[in-house]
C-alpha cells in the first residue's frame, strides 16, 4: 500500500473530519446506489441514505482494527461494511436481536481477506473505480484557470469540436489546444494521485489503464468523457431517488 | 494464349464481383436478419420477465397483505388487553405496531388492486399524478388556521388578526397568516394588507438555538425592510415579515416543463424565468450591501407573486461580519459543498465571503429552472435539456470553485442581461458575455432593478417598526465599506451603508494586525539572510554562490517589507491621530503612569532582556545546526505515484541514505506526524518566495521536526518516474521548487534555511 493510501486511513483513523467528508462525497452515491439495488423493495429511499451514513459510521468504528497487509481491495472494504449494515437493519426489521448470530468485530474483520466471500459484481467494482475518476475531475476543475476547465469540459464531456469551441469562447483554436493540454496533463497527474490514495491493491491501480486511460490523448478524453457521463447517470439516478424523498 | 487466357481471367472478374456482392448485400442483409431474430427474442425475453415479474409480485404483495392481517389481528387484542388493564404506555406501543401494520397490509392492497395491473398494461403513467402530485399535496397542507390556545392566552400578536397559517419549515416555528389591525396600519398607508407571523414558544416545539439562531439578524432585517416587527420575552419570539401569496419557484417551474414539449425551454418561457432570477438577484444585491447573508435560496423560499420572485425565510440570515464559525446549515444541492468543508475546517463567518455562497446557490436555482431537476453533482452538473450556451455559462461560472466564481451578484446580473435582452437567446455566445469580455457590470439594470425593489422595501419597512424606515444605501457594488471616524473611542461610519453596531470592530486591529504581520514578515527574512551569510562559507563552492544570490534577494525582499510595514504604521498612526484635547489628557495619563510604574517596568524590562539574549543564543546555536543539518529530523513525505514500485523504492532509500550521511535523522514512518503535516501543507506545497505558512511551521514545532523531505514525480507531482525530492525546513522560502545542481544531495534536491527566530 502506498503512503498516500496510508495517509488517507490514518486521517480517517483519527477522525479528521474532512477525511470522512471526502470519503463520503466520493463514494456515497455508489454505496446508496449498491444499497438499493440489494435492498430492492424492502427499504425505502430514506433508509438507503440512512444506511449508507450507517455504513460509514461502521467504517469509522472498524478502521482502527484495519489491517492493510491481508490484500482485500479498497472497494471490498467498502462493500464489506455497507452489507454489514444493510445486514443490521435487515435483522432489525425482522425484529432480531440487532446483530444477531453474528458479532460485529468478527464481521468487520472478513473484509481485509481476500477470500472474504463478499461478492462484488463489476458493475459495482466500475462504480467505484468511476467515484475514483470522477473525484480527479473533481479535484482538477479549481486548480485550473476557470476558461481552461471549461474549454475542456465543452471539448470533451459535451462533444464540441474544437472550431465551436473556440467561436463560443471567442478564442483561437491553437488557445483552446493550449487550454486542452493544459487540463489534460494536470487530469493526469490528479488521477495517479486519486487512484493511488483509494486503491489497497496493485490490481486496483493497474484499472487505469485497463480503462483506457493511456498516454494517449484522444484515448484518454474518450475514456474520461465516458467514465464522466456514466458516473453523471449514477448520481442522476441517485438524485432522482432523492428527489422522491423530499 | 490470349484466348485461352480471357475465359480463365472473366470466370475469376466474376468470381470476384460475386463475392464483392456476397460481402455489400449478403451480410447487411443477414445481419439485418440476426437483428431482428435478436429483436423478437429479446422482446420475448422481457415480455417473459415482464409477466414473471408482475406474477411474483402480486404473489408477494398478497402473501405480505395476509401477514400483515395476522399481524394485526394478532396485535389488536393485546392492544385492547393493555387499553383495559391500564397500561396506556404500553397499549399505545402496540397501538403504533398495529398502525404500521395497517399502512403495510394498506400499501400492499393499493398494489395488488391498482398499481401492479396497471403496470402489467404499460399504464403506470396513468398514477404518476396519484402517487406523486397528490402526495405532494398532502404533504404541503397548511396545520390549524389559529395559533394553540396556550398562544391566544399569552396574549402575543398584539395588533393583528390571524387568518390562517402556513406549513412549518425545519426552524420548529409556527407561521401564521394574518390581518394587521387598523391602529396598526394608522399613518402607514403602505403597510401590507396581510403579514406573516413567524412564532417561537419553548412550550411548543421550538428551542433556544432555534431562536438564537432567527433573532441574529433580525435588526438588519428590519432596515432592509424585510422584517416588520419582531418581540421578545420569556415564553415567546415573534417576527412579522410581509405576506407573499403564491406558488413557489418550484411548482412553477414543474408547471413550466409540463407546458413545454420536454425537450427545456421555449424563448417566452426563458424571457419569463430569466425575469425571475433577475428579481432574486436585484433582492440579493440588497441583502449583500446591507451586510447580510441570506444563506438559504432555493426553489422553496421564492415565491412568486404579481410576476415577480420574492425571496421569503429569513431563517438562515447571517451578518457578513459575523464572528461565529460556519455552519453546514442550508439544503443540500443549493449548498456551496466548499461551505461544508469550510464549516468542518472551523472557518468563521467573517473570513470568507458569504455572498459568494448565494451566488452559488443561484446558480443552482437557475440551474433547476433549466433543467427541471437538481444539481446533483455541483458544477460539474451536465445539461440535458435545450438551453442557451450562454446561460450554460453563467450556472457553471456561478457555480464554479469558490476562488473563480463571480465576485457579486451585479457581475451575474449583468451577464443575464444580455442572455435576456437578445432577440434569439441561443445565439447568444458566451464570449459576448460582459464577465468574459472584462468590461464592468451593467449599471443601468441595477439602478433599474433597485428602483424596483425600493418601491416594495419602501412600503413595508416603515409600518409597525418602532423605527422610521431608514433610507435605502445608493447604488453601488459590493459591500458597505467602512471608515473609522475616530480612533480613540472607536466612532465609525459606513460610507455606502447605515452604520451597523459592531461591524467595524474587526477593522480596527486589522489594521494594525497587518503593519505587524509585515514586520514579523521583514524579521523572518533578515534572519534568513543572516542565517544564509553563516552558512555560505561552509558550502561547496557552487552552492556558496547560489546562497549568495540568495543572501540578496532576501535581502531585498526584507527592505521592501520594510518599507511596506513602514507604510502601514504610518497609516495606522494617521488614522489613530486623537483630537488636540483628548491627546493631551492621554499624554498626561500615559506620564503619570509611567511615573508610578517606573520601577516595576525597568525590573521587567531587564528580565526580557535576559530572556531576549537568551533566545538569541538558541537561536544562534541551532542556526549552526541546520547549517550542517547534524542531528536534526525531517520527515519523509513520500507523494510519488509509483511509491511501492522497488524501483523507485530503491531511488528513495539512496536519497534517505544520503541525508543521513550528511547528518540528517530522516523519519520514516512516523504517520501521527506524516498526518499532521500532511493537513498543514496548502495546495501545491509552499508556494515559491513566501514564508513557510504558519500552520505548517506550527505543525514542525510541534513534532520537534526540522523541515521535510518530499518526493514526487516532479515538482508538481506529474508524471515522471524519477523521484523528485524537495527538502524544506523551517524558514522562509528563496525559491523551493526550482532545482540545484549545487545540492550535494539530489539534482533535484533545493532546500529552505532555518530561521532561528522560529525555532
Amino acid at each position: 500500500m502506498n503512503t498516500l493510501t496510508t495517509s488517507f486511513v490514518k486521517r480517517l483513523r483519527d477522525r479528521d473530519d474532512a477525511a470522512w467528508f471526502e470519503l463520503w462525497e466520493v463514494f456515497g452515491p455508489v454505496l446508496r446506489v449498491q444499497l438499493s439495488k440489494w435492498g430492492r423493495g424492502r427499504i425505502g429511499v430514506e433508509t438507503v441514505r440512512d444506511l449508507t451514513q450507517e455504513t460509514l459510521a461502521a467504517l469509522s468504528d472498524s478502521i482502527d482494527r484495519f489491517d492493510p497487509t491481508r490484500g482485500a481491495r479498497f472497494s471490498t472494504w467498502l462493500l464489506a461494511i455497507a452489507k454489514h449494515a444493510l445486514g443490521d437493519e435487515i435483522d432489525r426489521r425482522m425484529a432480531l436481536k440487532r446483530g444477531a448470530g453474528r458479532k460485529a468485530i468478527a464481521f468487520d474483520e472478513r473484509y481485509m481477506a481476500k477470500a472474504s466471500g463478499i461478492n462484488a459484481d463489476r458493475v459495482y467494482e466500475q462504480n467505484v473505480f468511476r467515484a475514483k475518476v470522477y473525484a480527479a475531475i473533481r479535484k482538477t476543475e479549481p486548480e485550473v484557470d476557470f476558461l481552461q476547465f471549461q474549454v475542456y469540459r465543452m471539448r470533451v464531456f459535451d462533444g464540441q469540436s474544437g472550431k465551436q469551441v473556440a467561436e463560443q469562447l471567442g478564442v483561437s483554436e491553437p488557445t483552446v489546444s493550449r487550454h486542452l493540454q493544459r487540463v489534460r496533463d494536470l487530469l493526469r497527474r490528479r488521477l495517479a494521485e486519486t487512484i493511488a490514495t483509494y486503491s489497497f491493491t496493485k490490481e486496483e491501480q493497474r484499472e487505469v489503464q485497463q480503462a483506457g486511460l493511456s498516454d494517449d490523448d484522444l484515448m484518454f478524453d474518450d475514456a474520461l468523457g465516458e467514465i464522466y457521463h456514466q458516473q453523471s447517470r449514477l448520481i442522476l439516478e441517485d438524485e432522482a431517488a432523492a428527489s422522491q424523498a423530499f | 494464349m490470349v484466348t485461352s487466357i480471357l475465359p480463365i481471367l472473366v470466370f475469376c472478374f466474376v468470381i470476384v464481383v460475386v463475392i464483392l456482392a456476397f460481402i455489400f448485400l449478403l451480410v447487411p442483409l443477414l445481419r439485418g436478419i440476426g437483428w431482428l431474430i435478436g429483436g423478437f427474442f429479446r422482446s420475448l425475453g422481457w415480455l417473459i420477465g415482464h409477466v414473471f415479474e408482475f406474477i411474483s409480485g402480486m404473489l408477494r404483495d398478497t402473501v405480505r397483505f395476509v401477514g400483515a392481517l395476522i399481524a394485526g389481528v394478532v396485535l389488536l387484542p393485546v392492544m385492547l388487553l393493555n387499553v383495559v388493564i391500564g397500561r396506556w404506555s404500553a397499549a399505545g406501543h402496540f397501538g403504533r405496531s398495529m398502525k404500521r401494520e395497517c399502512s403495510v397490509a394498506g400499501a400492499c392492497l393499493y398494489r395488488v388492486v391498482l398499481q401492479r395491473p396497471l403496470r402489467f398494461l404499460l399504464l403506470g403513467g396513468l398514477l404518476e399524478g396519484l402517487e406523486q402530485r397528490v402526495d405532494e399535496a398532502v404533504l404541503a397542507v397548511p396545520p390549524a388556521d389559529q395559533p394553540t390556545r396556550r398562544a391566544w392566552r399569552s396574549g402575543q400578536f398584539d395588533g393583528y388578526t390571524i387568518v390562517g397559517s402556513l406549513p412549518s419549515g425545519g426552524s420548529g416555528a409556527k407561521l401564521y397568516i394574518a390581518e394587521p389591525q387598523p391602529r396598526k396600519r394608522a399613518g402607514h398607508r403602505d403597510f401590507p394588507e396581510r403579514v406573516v407571523i413567524k412564532y417561537f414558544t419553548l412550550t411548543d416545539g421550538s428551542t433556544l438555538p432555534q431562536i438564537v439562531r432567527e433573532s441574529r439578524a433580525l435588526e438588519a432585517a428590519k432596515q432592509l425592510g424585510l422584517v416588520l416587527e419582531h418581540g421578545m420575552d420569556e415564553h415567546r419570539f415573534f417576527y412579522v415579515m410581509p405576506y407573499h401569496q403564491g406558488d413557489h419557484l418550484g411548482i412553477i417551474t414543474r408547471q413550466i416543463h409540463g407546458e413545454s414539449d420536454g425537450q427545456g425551454l421555449g424563448r417566452g418561457q426563458l424571457a419569463e424565468v430569466l425575469g425571475y432570477i433577475e428579481d432574486l438577484l436585484g433582492t440579493l444585491s440588497r441583502y449583500h450591501r446591507g451586510g447580510l447573508w441570506h444563506k438559504d435560496v432555493k426553489p422553496e423560499n421564492l415565491i412568486v407573486h404579481d410576476g415577480r420572485v420574492h425571496l421569503v425565510d429569513l431563517g438562515l440570515v447571517t451578518p457578513l461580519r459575523s464572528a461565529m464559525t460556519l455552519t453546514t446549515h442550508g439544503t443540500e444541492y443549493f449548498r456551496d459543498p466548499e461551505m461544508v468543508r469550510m464549516a468542518i475546517r472551523g472557518v468563521k463567518v467573517h473570513q470568507v465571503d458569504g455572498a459568494k455562497f448565494d451566488i452559488y446557490a443561484v446558480g443552482a436555482v437557475l440551474y433547476y429552472i433549466i433543467e427541471n431537476t437538481f444539481p446533483a453533482h455541483g458544477g460539474l452538473s451536465t445539461f440535458d435539456k435545450k438551453s442557451p450556451e450562454a446561460l450554460r455559462w453563467i450556472v457553471r461560472r456561478a457555480m464554479a470553485d469558490y476562488n473563480k466564481r463571480y465576485e457579486t451578484t451585479e457581475q451575474v446580473l449583468a451577464d443575464l442581461e444580455i442572455v435576456r435582452a437578445a432577440a434569439d437567446p441561443f445565439a447568444v455566445k458566451p464570449a459576448e458575455l460582459p464577465s468574459m469580455r472584462g468590461t464592468a457590470p451593467s449599471a443601468v439594470a441595477s439602478v433599474d432593478l433597485e428602483a424596483r425593489d425600493d418601491v416594495e422595501a419602501q412600503t413595508v419597512a416603515s409600518a409597525g417598526s418602532p423605527k422610521p424606515p431608514a433610507p435605502e444605501p445608493p447604488v453601488t457594488a459590493g459591500r458597505p465599506k467602512l471608515r473609522v471616524t475616530n480612533w480613540w473611542t472607536g466612532a465609525y461610519q459606513a460610507q455606502d451603508a447605515r452604520p451597523a453596531a459592531g461591524a467595524a470592530v474587526a477593522a480596527v486591529p486589522a489594521f494594525g494586525r497587518d503593519a505587524r504581520e509585515l514586520g514579523r514578515q521583514a524579521r523572518e527574512f533578515r534572519g534568513q539572510a543572516e542565517i544564509l551569510r553563516c552558512r555560505a562559507p561552509n558550502q561547496a563552492v557552487g552552492a556558496r554562490r547560489a546562497a549568495r544570490e540568495q543572501i540578496k534577494a532576501a535581502r531585498a525582499r526584507a527592505r521592501e517589507m520594510h518599507r511596506a510595514a513602514r507604510n502601514h504604521r504610518r497609516q495606522a498612526l494617521d488614522q489613530r491621530r486623537p483630537s488636540p484635547v483628548l491627546a493631551f489628557l492621554a499624554v498626561a495619563v500615559l506620564l503619570g503612569g509611567a511615573f508610578l510604574l517606573m520601577p516595576l517596568s525597568t525590573e521587567r524590562a531587564s528580565q526580557a532582556e535576559a530572556h531576549e539574549l537568551a533566545r538569541l543564543a538558541d537561536a544562534v546555536a541551532a542556526a549552526r545546526a541546520y547549517t550542517s543539518g547534524r542531528g536534526l529530523s525531517l520527515l519523509l513525505v513520500n507523494d510519488h505515484p509509483a511509491a511501492a514500485d522497488p524501483l523507485v523504492q530503491a531511488k528513495v532509500n539512496r536519497i534517505v541514505q544520503e541525508h543521513q550521511d550528511q547528518g540528517w535523522v530522516v523519519l520514516i514512518d512516523n504517520q501521527d506526524a506524516e498526518v499532521a503535516v500532511r493537513k498543514s501543507l496548502p495546495a501545491g506545497m509552499v508556494d515559491p518566495g513566501k514564508p513557510m505558512p504558519p500552520l505548517l511551521l506550527k505543525t514542525l514545532l510541534r513534532y520537534k521536526l526540522a523541515g521535510i523531505l518530499r518526493i514526487s514525480s516532479s515538482p508538481g507531482g506529474g508524471e515522471s518516474p524519477e523521484p523528485y525530492v524537495t527538502r524544506i525546513v523551517v524558514g522562509p522560502s528563496a525559491d523551493p521548487m526550482s532545482p540545484q545542481p549545487d545540492d550535494p544531495t539530489d539534482d533535484n534536491v533545493n532546500e529552505q534555511v532555518p530561521d532561528p527566530e522560529d525555532r
